[in-house]
Parts: structure tokens; C-alpha cells; sequence
């Protein structure tokens, strides 16, 4: 798992590694790591740091995970879900 | 819906423009659809596919004004084709003129997301009026938007209007008629990740405050999304998901085919009706000929796939309203990614098994070009309806007197075939083509909605519309073209296929024997194969024109023709149609791109003569090809 420490001592995550992991229901925000682009496509979207998400699955074949900010579900992509760094 | 001409718009520069500008799902299309009612037409940005909607102010108003409904975008940093036009509406507009205000349409439910938007347009200083939407909802959650605070802190008019009911237009019309127009608009400057970072979180805290920093508020804002979510349950359910996905695509596309044929038959009728009326009328001659044969027909063969495009674009506009569209674009995302395209290509392709003309047209909503062209370059591989009849005579040749599961199961196969060879086309364009730019996907998902029949309906309508007017013209013309030359030089022989044979077009397919022959089929054939380019149904009247079939009653007459097809042979005295040449055939049009309603499509769409050409040659060359390689192989076995 790809993991830095932060100053809380709680895990810092990719989001995408939630996908793994099906018992994990909300989560927040701690940083943006990708190309500029797509973080700043992310912004736009309603991402920012400390903000909270929950989880709510995963898309059928796999495909992409789903999840709430505010009261809006948005289908993200692996390649975008790994340009959120997330606390657990 | 009205047509360019009979709007009368008057001149762009005496009425007042405003540009509604808004997220995708902030209820834009919807408002947009109560302030001009019937009045609107809708524009292509001038070397741009992404078309955007202009209209008048409804008369029931009161109130002059021009409204311009743009594509959704998120910021006015744009990142996709859609989002591109909506900038260049705003600053530089040749058809509308200048823009001159805004109306910032916020979805009353996304505050803390869509004020985003609002904030940069409000740096580029245009007269701006912010409406916020989905009122209905809030009032049924005793939500409160502090509207005089969102007036404060954006410097303008804040008005909530009701999409359901209509309520707070005739207040947002009058808002936007005292508006002082005087001042343009700047370029918008580009926020850099810090900035946009400490604006979005700025943008948060403005929400919560015009909320009313209700504590209450997150059970409320849950309860607004509690049915979606309890519907997502099952639609977004690994498992259920994806059976109700295939029940609700099955029920889509099926009713193409079932609800479209009725109305196509009685266009085809009504055009073949009127062309012999024309001829009865006029005396046999070479003017009502061209009239009758070549002018109406060839109207007749553009608007023959009206029906199936506007129940396509219909089932499409219900799915997209309602919110299941993004749905099934995110179901199916994983396999189509595979394939270097997204889940917004799934309807496109799938709409090809109906026809590929409003498939490509259905794929302007992907916002990756390199997606966009993956998609459209493979949708004419897709098993359209106009294959039917010709697999129909095909199969009924090769299974002469057998049960009816037989050919069934052959037909079965090659639509799986079709969607094979789709994907691998697909595939390999992905591993050639370089990528240049990030596929974004980052789908919303919006809370269901019971669509609006007036939108659902002007969506299709336009849509529609965008097809006569772009493809039409082309395809008109080339039908008079293949009219043409299947009548002259010799136009004054009466009989039907002594003409036909002398013709340019007979003429061609002699010349031409040699390159059908490998895949064993002769001139006669060739013929077929090359006015199928017209529609490729039109092999079916082609070959029974060629082989003499002068039998008018549909059903009997293919019973002639596969007679007369059993006895056809070569020069040398060998039989034309074998197990073989029939199955080289079937290969060949399974591959084969002979539509030039298609080519004519492709070109208008993809904004490229180059991409539609060579679409057009690889596809014949690798479908000549495989079928030449088939046919070789197979002679041995099958006779």
C-alpha cells in the first residue's frame, strides 16, 4: 500500500486503495498527487482538502468507485481515484 | 421546433444576448426550455460538431431578449470540445453576436459545488443574474437559501426558479431585462492549483452561510437524495445492476426497431407511391424519371431513418433526464476502457445495431476526441438494421427448405461476430493511436429526475433536425448520382436490366469483375454491391433488377430471385452463388462500410474528408480481403 506518514499519525491513502477494502465508509481529503490537469478538473468537481467523501461502492465488472461529497455521487475512474490522497 | 428561416430572428445586435452558462444536470436545458418555449433553433459553432441551442424570449414574458443555451461546463478553463464552445459563445460569437450578460444557473442542492463557477464568471465582470435551481426540492426539505447574502457576496440578482412548475422565470425575465448591459466581458483568468484550492474551500463556507449554516442541514440534504440512493441500490448493485442495465438497453434499442418499422414502411410507401405518381403524371419521360427515381427517392432515402433516429434520440433524452444515462455510461466504463474508450460510448455503439447515422451523432456527448473517434470509427462495424435484408436473402439461400432456428442461429452469430470484430478494431486502434491527452471520465451521478416531456421531446426534435440538415443534403445528392448512373447512356432501352447492364453503373461492375471474381462473385453481383452504397438494403432491389425479377409482390418476389440466383452462372458455365460466395458475401458486408449516409455522417461529424475516407477505404479493403481469403479456403469444402 502506498502510504506516507502524515501528522496525525493516521494512514495516508491513495483512494483508489479503497477498493480493496469493503468495510471502509467515509474518508477525507488530505491532498491531491497527478498531473495538473485532472487535479484541477477534481477542484472543479468539488474536491478540496479536508473535505469528507463516503464511500459507496464500487461500479459493476469492477469498474468505477462511487462516491458521495455533499449530496452529489460521482463515478471516479482508478486513474483519477489515485490523484486523491485520502486520511482513513 | 423551428426551422432557421421561419424564426425570423432580428438582427443580433438589437436584442439583448444572454448566455445561460451552468454544470452538465444544474437544470440549464430545462430553464432554458421555459424562457423560449418553441422559439430557438439550434447552431454548430462555426468548425465545432458541439452544437449549442439560440432562441427568443417566449412572448408570454413580455419581454424581448435572445437566450443561447450552452453546453454544461464546470469552469471556464475548458477541458473537452463542449466546454470549449461554451467559452467561445461567450467571447467571440459570429452567429449570436456579443453576449451581453449572463444567466449562472447553480443547482440549489450542489451550492458548494457549483458556486465555483459562478465566482469565475463573476471575475470576468459580465452582467451577471445567478438562478438557482431544484427549488422544488429544497422547498419540500425546508432547505432556505439566503438569497440576499448570495446577492451581497456575488455582486448581482439571485433568483430561485422551480424547473417542474415554471415558478420565478417571469421574476428571472424581468431581472434580466433591467440588467445594465453596458459592460463586456473579460477573459477569465486561470486559477493555479493553489488558488483554485483555497477558492473552492472559500466557495464551501459561502454555501454553508447561504444555507443559513442550518444545523439540520445534512439530514435535510440527505433526505433530498435518499430515493436516488435507494434506487442506486440496485441499479449501481454488481449483480442487479447489471441485469436491470441489459433489461433497460434490451427495451431501448428494441423498441428502434419495433416502433420505428411502421412509420419507415409508410415513408417508404408514401416516397415510392408518390415517385410513380410523379412518373403517371407526367408521362414516361426523362425529367419525371429523374423526378420520380432519382429527386424523390433520394428524399425518401433521407428521410427514411427519421423514425428510428428521433425514437433513439427520444429513449435518449428520457434516459438522460432522468439520470440513468450517466449511470450506464459508469456501468459499462470498465470493459469499453479496455478498449480506449469510455462508458460514454456505449450508447453510440449500441445505437449502431440500429442505424449508425444516429449513432455517430449520439457520440458528440464524449468529451475525449481521441474516445470520440475510437468510437465513431467502429460503429459502422456494428450489425445495422439495413444488413437485415440482405442477410435475410443470403440465409434464405443457403438454408433452402430447412427450420427456421438454423439461419436464426447463423443471423445470432453474426451479430456476436460483428461486436467481436468491433472490439478488436477497437482495441488495436487503442495501441496504435498515441495518447495525447487524459481520458477523463470523473462522471456525476445526478439525483433521478421524472423527465420533463417538453425538454425530452425539443431534444429529440433537435436532434432529429441536426440529422436532415447535415446529412440530408449528401445523401440526396449521391442518390441522384447512383440515379444517374444506373440510367445512362443508354436511357431510351426499356428494358430494366438490359439498362442496367449498359449503364455507367453496369459498365463498372464489368470492369470490375475481375476484382469480384476472387471472392466469387460476378458482375451481376457487383453491381449489387456497388448500388448498395446507396443503402446497403438496396443490394436486395439491385441484384432482383439484374437477375430479372419482375415480380412485384415482395414476398414472392425473393422466392424468384433465389431461383433465379440458383441457376445464375459464370461464363464458363460454373454456378455464381455456392455455399462459399454466399458466405464471402455475408463476411464482406459485415465488414464492409457501403453507406453513404454514413460516409456523409462521418465526415460532418469528425470535421474531416481524411478520417471518413480512409474509414471508408480500410474498412472495403479489409472486408474484400477477408472475404477473398474465405471464399478461396471455403470452395474446396463447400459447393
Amino acid at each position: 500500500m502506498q502510504a506516507r506518514a502524515s501528522l496525525c499519525h493516521k494512514m495516508e491513502v491513495k483512494l483508489l486503495e479503497i477498493k480493496k477494502q469493503k468495510n471502509i465508509r467515509e474518508v477525507t481529503v488530505t491532498d491531491f498527487d497527478g498531473p495538473d490537469l485532472v487535479i484541477e478538473r477534481l477542484h472543479e468537481m468539488g474536491f478540496h482538502k479536508g473535505c469528507v467523501l463516503k464511500i459507496l461502492g464500487v461500479a459493476p465488472f469492477q469498474g468505477p468507485l462511487l462516491i458521495e461529497i455533499n449530496t452529489t455521487v460521482l463515478a471516479l475512474r482508478d486513474e483519477e481515484s489515485q490523484c486523491l490522497l485520502i486520511q482513513i | 421546433m423551428s426551422a432557421d428561416s421561419d424564426l425570423n430572428l432580428p438582427p443580433k445586435t438589437s436584442l439583448k444576448t444572454f448566455a445561460l452558462v451552468g454544470a452538465p444536470n444544474s437544470g440549464k436545458t430545462t430553464l432554458y426550455n421555459w424562457l423560449t418555449g418553441s422559439k430557438f433553433k439550434t447552431v454548430n459553432y462555426p468548425g465545432a460538431t458541439v452544437e449549442y441551442s439560440v432562441g427568443q424570449l417566449a412572448s408570454h414574458w413580455h419581454a424581448e431578449g435572445q437566450m443561447v443555451d450552452t453546453p454544461g461546463v464546470y469552469s471556464l478553463h475548458p477541458k473537452s470540445a463542449d466546454e470549449v464552445v461554451t467559452l467561445k459563445v461567450l467571447y467571440s460569437n459570429p452567429k449570436v453576436g456579443r453576449v451581453h450578460g449572463v444567466i449562472v444557473v447553480v443547482d440549489g442542492t450542489q451550492l458548494g459545488r457549483h458556486l465555483l463557477l459562478a465566482e469565475q464568471i463573476k471575475e470576468t465582470g459580465f452582467p451577471m443574474v445567478l438562478a438557482v435551481t431544484m427549488s422544488d426540492i429544497l422547498r419540500k426539505e425546508n432547505i432556505e437559501i439566503d438569497m440576499n447574502y448570495l446577492s451581497e457576496r456575488f455582486g448581482c440578482k439571485v433568483v430561485a426558479v422551480d424547473g417542474l412548475l415554471g415558478a420565478g422565470i417571469q421574476k428571472l425575465v424581468e431581472t434580466c431585462d433591467r440588467l445594465p448591459l453596458d459592460q463586456c466581458g473579460n477573459k477569465p483568468d486561470i486559477w493555479n492549483l493553489d488558488l483554485q484550492e483555497k477558492k473552492q474551500s472559500e466557495i464551501e463556507k459561502v454555501a454553508k452561510r447561504a444555507l443559513k449554516n442550518d444545523p439540520g442541514l445534512i439530514s435535510k440534504m440527505r433526505n433530498v437524495s435518499l430515493t436516488t440512493r435507494k434506487i442506486d441500490a440496485v441499479l449501481m448493485h454488481p449483480i442487479f445492476g447489471l441485469i436491470a442495465f441489459v433489461l433497460i438497453m434490451t427495451l431501448l434499442f428494441s423498441s428502434i426497431f419495433w416502433m420505428a418499422k411502421p412509420f419507415m414502411e409508410a415513408i417508404d410507401h408514401s416516397f415510392s407511391f408518390f415517385a410513380e405518381q410523379v412518373v403517371v403524371l407526367l408521362g414516361e419521360n426523362i425529367f419525371s424519371n429523374f423526378l420520380g427515381h432519382g429527386l424523390i427517392t433520394g428524399a425518401g432515402a433521407v428521410l427514411v431513418f427519421v423514425p428510428q433516429i428521433f425514437i433513439l434520440f427520444l429513449g435518449i433524452s428520457v434516459l438522460e433526464s432522468s439520470g440513468y444515462l450517466a449511470r450506464a455510461a459508469t456501468i459499462i466504463d470498465k470493459p469499453f476502457s479496455k478498449l480506449g474508450m469510455s462508458g460514454r460510448s456505449f450508447v453510440p455503439v449500441l445505437s449502431g445495431f440500429a442505424c449508425a447515422v444516429p449513432a455517430i451523432i449520439a457520440s458528440r456527448n464524449i468529451p475525449s476526441a481521441r474516445d470520440r473517434w475510437i468510437t465513431n470509427f467502429i460503429i459502422p462495424l456494428m450489425t445495422c438494421s439495413a444488413r437485415l435484408p440482405v442477410y435475410a436473402l443470403l440465409l434464405a439461400f443457403l438454408f433452402k427448405n430447412e427450420s427456421a432456428w438454423k439461419p436464426g442461429l447463423v443471423l445470432a452469430l453474426i451479430y456476436i461476430v460483428s461486436v467481436v470484430i468491433g472490439a478488436l478494431a477497437a482495441g488495436l486502434l487503442n495501441k496504435l493511436l498515441p495518447k495525447k491527452e487524459f481520458s477523463f471520465f470523473m462522471m456525476e451521478l445526478p439525483l433521478y429526475r421524472r423527465p420533463r416531456v417538453p425538454v425530452i421531446l425539443r431534444q429529440a426534435l433537435t436532434r432529429t433536425y441536426s440529422y436532415i440538415k447535415r446529412a440530408g443534403p449528401v445523401i440526396l445528392v449521391l442518390s441522384v448520382l447512383v440515379w444517374g448512373a444506373s440510367n445512362f447512356p443508354n436511357y431510351e432501352i426499356k428494358d430494366p436490366a438490359q439498362k442496367l447492364e449498359q449503364s455507367y453503373l453496369g459498365q463498372v461492375g464489368h470492369v470490375l469483375e475481375p476484382i469480384f471474381r476472387p471472392m466469387g462473385s460476378d458482375w451481376r453481383v457487383g453491381i449489387g454491391l456497388i448500388s448498395a452504397f446507396t443503402a446497403r438494403e438496396v443490394f436486395v432491389s439491385s441484384l432482383a433488377i439484374v437477375f430479372n425479377v419482375t415480380d412485384n409482390n415482395e414476398e414472392t418476389q425473393q422466392n424468384s430471385l433465389l431461383e433465379n440466383m440458383r441457376t445464375a452462372t459464370f461464363s464458363d458455365g460454373g454456378k455464381v452463388f455456392t455455399g462459399a460466395s454466399i458466405m464471402a458475401l455475408i463476411l464482406f458486408f459485415m465488414i464492409a462500410l457501403q453507406c453513404m449516409s454514413t460516409v456523409a455522417i462521418s465526415i460532418k461529424e469528425n470535421n474531416s474528408m481524411k478520417y471518413a475516407v480512409s474509414q471508408l477505404v480500410v474498412f472495403n479493403v479489409v472486408a474484400y480481403v477477408l472475404a477473398v481469403g474465405l471464399f478461396q479456403i471455403l470452395k474446396h469444402f463447400i459447393s
